[in-house]
């Protein structure tokens, strides 16, 4: 499977056509489990913790701790090219891991938690891979950098992404 | 140690050049109730917490801090890139670009530079975490005060959801309060 069909996976977009053979992938579980939409969270202890997707979005994993500002809803996130979308979803794992590890460090023997912690780890670690050998590295320690220095040839986060 | 990951913990991607709010905004950063004052707050007083427990939870939460200073380092930076002289003086932000140009730099709203004086460690671990639970409500009331300000939703997002990171920090910062006043009666 080449990246563009993963990602394209990832993000839904096989019923718009993108895919040619996506028969073969719907059968592959493995590529179904990455999918944030996907992810069982049903067997969280009081079904506390809500999906990566709306939790990223709102700034919280809890949905007994969400609290509204003036009915102002959180942003809708939308990507401006297939990198931003990417990096997205790497984004939206590495903050369902930030609120985790910080709840894991209050609660360290809530298992459903550290099970919820540990498959947010191994989507990350994927995507992130994937990631990488398309845009170069998001870390100094990436592999991708075998053969050619990349750190300093891709946008900083600063910059307006157009 | 830390390492750095080439990306923002939450995306911004301001498109409209606003100097006003950027004037407010750097508050969160070199304000007494800012993000640079919390990561130092925290990573400062992590050191005497009495067990694992707080010393993992002031770390984590401390490190969250200095991707918080990012988001707001960049926001700034985006509200004010494409800035005209012209239009720095009317925003009275011509004493800004006197000292620094069109750079950063972290004062609070009124352009007070940031000061280690803004926050306190004591040793004592109730004391330090009340402190910061503190700090977490104003910096939330602070985000408030900042989203009354504005009608940009490529501001307004961000500002969500640094606001209800700070709703999550004071939660565990108070739970840790309560577990540290169980398990020390008596001993602080």
């Amino acid at each position: 499977m080449n990246f563009n069909d993963y990602y394209n996976y990832l993000n839904g977009y096989n019923d718009m056509n993108y895919m040619p053979n996506s028969n073969q992938m719907i059968e592959d579980l493995n590529y179904q489990s990455l999918m944030p939409n996907n992810m069982n969270t049903s067997n969280n202890q009081n079904n506390n913790i809500i999906s990566t997707e709306e939790g990223f979005k709102r700034g919280n994993m809890f949905k007994n701790l969400y609290d509204e500002y003036k009915n102002l809803k959180p942003r809708k996130l939308t990507a401006n090219s297939e990198r931003e979308d990417m990096l997205m979803q790497i984004m939206e794992y590495n903050f369902a891991m930030i609120d985790l590890q910080l709840y894991l460090d209050m609660y360290p023997n809530d298992k459903d938690a550290l099970k919820l912690f540990n498959t947010y780890l191994n989507n990350k670690k994927e995507l992130t891979n994937m990631f990488e050998e398309k845009y170069g590295p998001l870390t100094i320690d990436s592999e991708v950098q075998r053969n050619n220095w990349l750190w300093d040839n891709s946008p900083w986060p600063w910059e307006v992404q157009k | 140690m830390w390492k750095y990951i080439k990306t923002l913990e939450y995306p911004v991607n301001i498109k409209k050049k606003d100097l006003r709010i950027a004037k407010y905004l750097v508050t969160q950063y070199g304000g007494s109730n800012g993000e640079l004052a919390a990561a130092f707050r925290y990573l400062n007083q992590r050191y005497t917490m009495p067990d694992d427990k707080g010393k993992a939870l002031l770390t984590d939460i401390g490190t969250e801090e200095l991707a918080h200073v990012e988001i707001i380092s960049t926001m700034i930076y985006q509200l004010m890139k494409d800035a005209t002289l012209d239009e720095l003086k009317k925003a009275g932000l011509d004493t800004h670009y006197a000292e620094h140009g069109r750079a950063l730099y972290p004062t609070d709203a009124n352009g007070v530079p940031f000061t280690i004086a803004y926050f306190a460690t004591t040793g004592d671990p109730l004391a330090d975490i009340s402190e910061d639970m503190a700090a977490e409500q104003k910096a939330r009331a602070v985000y408030e005060n900042l989203l009354d300000l504005t009608d940009d939703p490529d501001v307004i997002g961000p500002l969500l959801f640094l606001r209800q990171r700070e709703i999550i920090h004071f939660t565990r910062f108070k739970e840790l309060y309560n577990e540290y006043k169980k398990k020390y009666k008596n001993k602080m």
